[in-house]
């Protein structure tokens, strides 16, 4: 295993670090997901409720 | 300087792609170009040799450094009669002959070639190994070595995290004119991701102090104004936590983060150039790093390239940071508001 850092120490930092960048893009694009899902039905409940107001306005 | 006109290129080119949109509006784009930017930049700054002269090599093995650098050999640079090699800057020196000198020589007859070797003295040199040269070689910065590599991380976290503690600035103060949400959300998230990369650049910028000054922590100016900051801004957060009034919080949080940008322009550009420090640009330094320089060594294409690619990456991933964050506390705070109603 040291032999290899030894031998190729640069090929080793990069693999870490673009697995490091490749964790934290992964785990973003999740977060990123997740939020829009939320911003989606949010939005959706709210045009629900507005319509549901206004049908309500009109029956009284 | 074409050099300063890459940088502002890579800054502009990260914060316009991902602000584009709007800052609180999905990005493909940005998500994208984040990670094109940010692996095409970290592959090169890695894995591309470093290379200089053989003076570099005399210097570098005085100063007793592990990996010692390449040394470029121009097409035609061995001559076999008094069995010399030439580098790119015209310096001859004397090579043992061993098997290595002959493959160099039949390697650069034609190629530009990228040579390893023990200094044997100032002017003998055995060379141990060779490679046709790459299209991309970076620079030899005396005293760096292959720590110079940091720099490509440290220089633009910190940078970013600074712009980032700008625009948190202009967003209070266009929160204290507007009275808007949608200014106070992007002020303090734009302060939160700042104060991430800020950490971040102080953390690698410790570990690059480990190995250059000998120390994690050198009581260096500019390490002690930086960590003022990061201070000045818990205070920001502990202030803003602490205030249940959500009016007053927002009014109180918006003067002090315009005050504390004030400050972080003082700490960060005038107080570290007034005293004697470790860091480039400081009161006794004569040149202002190999970033910034203007000098004709400190003037490298590639360099300035490759860290103008770093520069767009950490800006276009800042901009996604603080979209999410942004877009969170919006909808955090509308959820938070129909709920109460």
């Amino acid at each position: 295993m040291l032999k290899i850092l030894e031998l190729y120490p640069n090929y080793i930092v990069l693999l870490v670090t673009l697995a490091i960048w490749t964790g934290m893009i992964l785990f973003l694009a999740q977060i990123e997901r997740r939020l829009r899902k939320l911003e989606h039905s949010f939005a959706e409940r709210t045009q629900t409720e507005i319509s549901e107001e206004g049908t309500r306005d009109k029956t009284t | 300087m074409m050099k300063y006109a890459y940088y502002i290129l890579g800054i502009l080119v990260g914060l316009g792609i991902g602000w584009g949109k709007g800052i609180i509006h999905f990005s493909r784009l940005r998500s994208v170009l984040t990670v094109f930017f940010l692996f095409l930049g970290t592959t090169l700054a890695i894995i591309s040799p470093i290379a200089g002269t053989f003076n570099d090599l005399i210097r570098a093995n005085l100063q007793g450094e592990k990996i010692l650098p390449w040394v470029l050999v121009p097409p035609q640079g061995v001559n076999v009669q008094d069995s010399t090699v030439q580098d790119i800057s015209g310096q001859r020196v004397k090579a043992v002959l061993n098997h290595t000198f002959n493959a160099v020589m039949a390697n650069s007859i034609q190629k530009t070639t990228l040579i390893k070797a023990h200094t044997k003295s100032n002017e003998e040199v055995e060379i141990t190994d060779y490679i046709t040269a790459p299209p991309i070689i970076l620079p030899h910065i005396p005293s760096l070595g292959e720590k110079a590599r940091i720099m490509f991380f440290h220089v633009p976290l910190a940078w970013i995290g600074f712009i980032a503690y700008v625009i948190t600035m202009i967003f209070s103060i266009r929160f204290l004119i507007a009275k808007s949400d949608y200014h106070d959300r992007v002020a303090y998230s734009s302060a939160y991701v700042g104060t991430a990369f800020t950490v971040l650049a102080y953390l690698s910028g410790a570990i690059w102090a480990r190995f250059n000054w000998g120390h994690f922590f050198n009581w260096d100016m500019r390490e002690l104004s930086v960590l003022l900051l990061l201070l000045i801004y818990a205070g920001y957060f502990i202030l803003r936590s602490n205030i249940t009034n959500e009016q007053i919080q927002q009014r109180i949080s918006a003067t002090y983060a315009t005050i504390a940008g004030i400050a972080a322009a003082f700490l960060i550009f005038i107080l570290p150039r007034l005293t004697i420090s470790l860091h480039p640009g400081s009161k006794d330094d004569t040149t202002i790093g190999p970033i910034l320089s203007p000098q004709q060594d400190a003037l490298d294409v590639t360099k300035a390239v490759i860290f103008s690619l770093m520069l767009a990456g950490f800006s276009l991933l800042f901009t996604w940071l603080l979209s999410i964050v942004t877009r969170y506390m919006l909808l955090k705070k509308r959820l938070d508001s129909t709920n109460h109603a």
